[in-house]
């Protein structure tokens, strides 16, 4: 089974995609054409436009595909005004297994010395809920990045949430093994990993329970990012792990608090 | 046949990444690569004469599987510099020359003047690979690329990683619209970038006779990049091509 942890829908605002042009029958198609089981989407809408109605697209595509597909929210602290927690619930209730922080795209510091975030956090914690926080949208030096240590620090003032630290590559490759290393709480998405023995070098860090499989399809190629998990010099246990074990025992206990 | 036109060997210097020439061929031999184009970093960040030296050696020790670019750190070493070149090239049976344009990164808002394939002091060169039809990879904004196109319209240049560089924001759009304008470039597919689509629109605007296939080894997965080419939706025959007939091509038609 494969599980991929980010899957794009909702319209490309930078250029032509011939399946996300499509809609979402043309993701699924996609989906089967790589033998991909199951993906944690997201709206491409909440990020560049408004989080509540490109979530609302995401619960609309898991209600049409809920076997295909599993929903994640993204959340902007400030669209919600006093009170996001309240949205966070909602989110949950409605079926979102993670949270997905969009930072550069939503303009806020990414500081826990800001209240609403930390409202969100919080919230989260409450619903054993996983925040993903991806350092950028794909591999393409054209986009913005969270820079690490801003991450770093960031992630150590919650040392009882779980964190997804997606997309990350050589820039941040071992400060964030170091973070994982030291902080069980946190795991890394593979979409963007595109260095020679990635994979490896990751598993040998901090084992292979901590990593999960990504793609960022359809904004970029899903075979790319298979073949390097499935290439690499790790156990069969390990590839397993990372391909869906993983991911599927990390989102099972949100909301069931 | 497979040819990756774009291999580093030793350190890279970016991210810890290095690889030596028997881990490189070990590796080829697992995703089917019949031969690595190689540079030595050696070469492209420190000393040219020491890193080709290395290069030579192994290129006599694997005669079927490495292929050797003359590399350059800066273009400003004159004579001593194009004696190189033409040593490399006709005695020593080397098959391009390798220049990079640093380093203007997405984590450092300056570039190295000593390092620009559009300083003059890189015009003998040019003028020498030209006259010879020596290829040129040239790790190179789309800008720079179409300066240099223009100025030497003899030259055959692959823009690495298809423009899209930290130097140039990534933008292989830009990148094929500058290939669309001399027909002398060509786009190396090289490329962290692996945005759905890319391969398939530089074909469609080029053709597939002027897209070749790198994978960047060390910095990057040969696997991740070899899987760019085989999954993306073209023809057959255009796979063929990117991945090994056209730089074939290219270094065959070296004058001797």
């Amino acid at each position: 089974m494969v599980i991929d942890i980010t899957g794009y829908i909702g319209k490309w605002p930078w250029w032509p995609n011939a399946y996300m042009d499509a809609g979402l029958d043309k993701f699924i198609e996609l989906m089967d054409k790589f033998k991909i089981d199951k993906s944690v989407i997201i709206s491409t809408k909440s990020i560049f436009y408004n989080d509540a109605t490109g979530n609302e697209e995401v619960f609309q595509a898991v209600e049409k595909y809920p076997e295909k597909l599993i929903a994640s929210a993204v959340i902007n602290p400030y669209s919600h005004g006093d009170n996001p927690a309240k949205y966070v619930n909602q989110c949950i209730e409605r079926g979102a297994k993670l949270i997905r922080l969009y930072p550069i795209y939503h303009r806020y510091p990414l500081s826990k010395d800001n209240p609403k975030l930390t409202q969100i956090i919080k919230q989260a914690i409450l619903h054993n809920c996983p925040i993903s926080i991806p350092i950028r949208l794909l591999m393409n030096w054209g986009f913005l990045f969270i820079r690490v240590g801003e991450l770093v620090s960031f992630t150590r003032s919650f040392p009882d949430a779980t964190f997804i630290i997606d997309a990350y590559n050589y820039p941040e490759f071992h400060f964030l093994l170091e973070l994982a290393k030291e902080r069980r709480n946190i795991f890394l998405g593979t979409m963007c990993l595109t260095m020679y023995k990635g994979i490896q070098e990751s598993v040998n860090a901090i084992g292979s329970k901590r990593l999960l499989f990504g793609t960022g399809m359809p904004l970029q190629y899903p075979a790319c990012s298979l073949i390097t998990v499935k290439e690499s010099e790790i156990e069969q246990s390990a590839k397993r792990n990372i391909l869906s074990l993983n991911v599927k025992k990390l989102l099972k206990n949100c909301g069931n608090i | 046949m497979i040819i990756d036109a774009h291999v580093h060997i030793g350190s890279a210097g970016i991210g810890g990444q290095s690889i030596s020439f028997e881990e490189a061929i070990n590796l080829a031999d697992k995703t089917g690569v019949d031969k690595l184009f190689c540079t030595h970093a050696l070469s492209t960040s420190y000393d040219f004469e020491e890193g080709d030296a290395l290069l030579y050696e192994a290129m006599k020790k694997y005669p079927n599987r490495i292929l050797g670019y003359v590399s350059i750190n800066s273009p400003r070493h004159g004579k001593r510099l194009l004696d190189h070149f033409k040593k490399y090239i006709f005695d020593y049976g080397f098959h391009g020359l390798k220049i990079l344009s640093f380093y203007k990164s997405v984590f450092l808002d300056r570039a190295d003047p000593w390092m620009q394939i559009t300083d003059p002091y890189a015009y003998p060169i040019f003028e020498m690979a030209s006259e010879w039809k020596v290829p040129v990879l040239a790790h190179a904004t789309p800008e720079e690329c179409d300066e240099t196109c223009t100025r030497f319209p003899d030259l055959r240049i692959m823009m690495a990683h298809m423009g899209a560089t930290q130097s140039a924001n990534g933008d292989w759009h830009k990148g094929i619209t500058v290939a669309n304008k001399h027909s002398n470039l060509y786009l190396d597919t090289t490329s962290s970038s692996i945005d759905l689509g890319m391969v398939e629109e530089a074909v469609k605007a080029i053709g597939p006779k002027r897209v070749v296939w790198g994978s960047d080894l060390p910095l990057l997965d040969q696997w991740y990049e070899i899987e760019k080419i085989r999954c993306a939706e073209i023809d057959l025959e255009s796979k063929k091509l990117i991945l090994g007939e056209n730089i074939n091509r290219l270094v065959s038609e070296i004058e001797s």
